[in-house]
């Protein structure tokens, strides 16, 4: 026996203990949901269906709201209480269609909102990375598409809006070099090389004066936890601290938050030990860490409370940080968790408070802030909104057509746009307001 | 409607036939039995969308493959990871003289702390037994990464499980 049969008959035995011998196609469930499914495509197509069936969908039930969760901190009474992103808005709200896109429907891609536009650029259609990029206007309804961009093909890039260009760096077959789009001189402009090797999926942030680009991974797969930063101002890098994880803290990746000043940032480590000739042990948790981008400064928050046992998509509303519900970090495999519930932390005060459980919190949903709430949606197109100053999740209509993980949404003000859809390359997009 | 029944008759056989298959390829990919079977449906349900453009059963199930491959990767970026507790997972003896079982369990083990690159590469390569060329499709790279992910990811089996055979050619 080779090497390679070896390899799979180890594979072979794995994979026949790891999914037993009971496995029962669920043939009648699938054929259901794949019908339900082709139904709400269905409905899209016919707007004056679309039409009754969103002045029907009123709000929905008020879920699983324990009281001992209704105490409400005092900052939390700051969030506006009208508009078009507050949850009782979004309760109310209805989805409509985006006009066909000039470019494939697609994952993974670059995404901002620059005011007046959607850019989406990059990302993958089916299996192949692109390099094309489009702007959404919803004010007149019109797709533009973008100038060549200077960079190859790509996804698992990093990438942020300033407020005046789309930052994008890395990612594709392991880059090390990035470019920006300026929108309102329709030009991109290319990077100069920076102080950080090649990687994919590292996060750019804003901080409000230059773009953090922090972690990512290299080619052999390895956690990255160096950073570097990029001043738009006078287009130049600067090297910054790596991250201060302890050598018995191996890193498995990060999940960084930017708070203005201060960029919080999760790394859930992975340790494991022969304690023995024939015994591996493992340990593992999850490390918070933050970073002062005044003075370029780790250290590790002294905070109260029940902290989060997973971050996976944390939100700054400008007043607390947001962690929606996650699975929480485990090396290895076992049971699924359920009944998730997020977490929430004023920094002023440094305490979590655990969020009441939303509808949407053990599905590993998608989670958006808009100013006023936060929007919830599964992969199934289920959605529900989540008032902070209330701490109550509401039910909203499902979406017309499932969002795709990793599809492009943006936050305009006053509607979600959802672009980019799973299956054959397609370029349609939802909208949803009131 | 007649065009509907036979798009789900078929798709029903399909299903019924290939399911167990699948399961066992996302089992290693995803590292257990439920996210496994979550991650098969929701490529199945894909497929079923685009049925009318396959080729029936053998473009559909490559497809399906693809697909879950695909799903897979996004879930891992996204920070959900199959890989859940080890709190159940006793910690293994290994070796040469360990029995199936434990040598099975450690390889999982194994299997499921490498980064997701090189464990979606050894899944194809060693178990689909796809061509460099066709992983370097599916996961958007070059074969000669593939050709590196698949080293290192051979070279951390080795470190845990004796693996049979000297040579440690790649098929092209």
């Amino acid at each position: 026996m080779n090497e390679a049969e070896s390899v799979r008959a180890l594979l072979v035995t794995v994979a026949e203990r790891g999914a037993g011998e009971q496995i029962v196609p669920p043939v009648a469930d699938l054929i259901g949901r794949a019908r339900r499914s082709r139904r709400r495509r269905q409905t899209v197509a016919c707007a004056v269906v679309l039409a009754v069936a969103a002045a029907v969908a009123v709000p929905q039930a008020v879920l699983d709201r324990g009281p001992a969760e209704r105490s409400v901190a005092p900052s939390w009474q700051g969030y506006p209480a009208t508009g078009p992103g507050t949850a009782i808005a979004l309760a109310a709200g209805r989805w409509s269609r985006l006009p066909s896109a000039p470019i494939p429907g697609r994952s993974d891609a670059a995404t901002a909102w620059t005011g007046t536009e959607m850019l989406v650029w990059g990302g993958r259609v089916a299996d192949s990375a692109r390099a094309d990029g489009a702007a959404y206007r919803p004010s007149d309804q019109r797709w533009t598409v973008l100038p060549p961009a200077p960079l190859t093909a790509r996804f698992g890039m990093a990438y942020t809006w300033t407020g005046a260009v789309l930052f994008v760096w890395g990612g594709g077959d392991t880059t090390a070099d990035g470019a920006v789009y300026d929108p309102a001189a329709r030009i991109w402009r290319l990077l100069p090389t920076s102080p950080l090797s090649p990687r994919t999926d590292a996060t750019a942030l804003w901080t409000g004066r230059e773009v953090l680009v922090l972690g990512g991974r290299s080619e052999d797969g390895r956690a990255l936890v160096d950073a570097a930063a990029y001043d738009p101002a006078t287009s130049r890098w600067r090297s910054l601290p790596a991250l201060p994880a302890p050598p018995d803290h191996p890193v498995d990746y990060l999940v960084p938050v930017v708070t203005g000043d201060q960029v919080y940032v999760w790394a859930p480590w992975a340790h494991r030990v022969h304690t023995s000739p024939n015994t591996i042990h493992t340990n593992y948790a999850v490390d918070l860490f933050r970073f002062d981008t005044r003075t370029d400064t780790w250290s590790t928050p002294e905070l109260t409370g029940d902290a989060p046992a997973g971050a996976r998509q944390p939100l700054w509303t400008g007043r607390e940080i947001i962690v929606p519900a996650a699975f929480p970090y485990r090396p290895g495999s076992g049971p699924i968790v359920v009944n998730l519930r997020g977490s929430r932390l004023d920094p002023a005060d440094g305490r979590w408070r655990t969020m009441t459980h939303g509808p949407i919190d053990d599905r590993n949903g998608q989670y958006v802030w808009t100013g006023a709430a936060v929007i919830s949606f599964d992969n199934a197109g289920a959605g529900a909104v989540w008032d902070p100053g209330a701490d109550r999740w509401t039910t909203i209509p499902d979406a017309p057509r499932a969002p795709a993980e990793s599809a492009s949404m943006v936050w305009t003000g006053t509607h979600l746009l959802i672009w980019g859809e799973l299956g054959p390359p397609e370029s349609a997009g939802l909208s949803y307001g009131s | 409607m007649a065009a509907r029944s036979d798009r789900e008759r078929e798709f029903a056989e399909f299903v019924a036939l290939r399911y167990a298959d699948l399961v066992r390829t996302a089992v290693l990919l995803t590292g257990d039995r439920g996210h496994a079977e979550d991650l098969v449906q929701r490529a199945l349900l894909a497929v079923f969308r685009s049925w009318d453009r396959l080729d029936r059963v053998a473009n559909a199930e490559a497809y399906t493959r693809t697909t879950m491959v695909r799903l897979a990767s996004r879930w891992w970026r996204r920070r959900w990871r199959a890989e859940v507790p080890t709190q159940w997972l006793p910690d293994r003896p290994i070796g040469d003289h360990a029995p199936d079982v434990d040598t099975a369990e450690v390889v999982r083990q194994a299997l499921a702390s490498l980064p997701w690159a090189q464990r979606a590469v050894l899944v194809m390569r060693y178990f689909e037994e796809r061509s460099e060329a066709e992983i370097a499709e599916v996961l958007g790279c070059s074969p000669g990464t593939v050709k590196s992910r698949a080293s290192r990811g051979l070279a951390a089996l080795r470190a845990v499980v004796h693996i049979e055979g000297v040579s440690g050619r790649e098929r092209g």
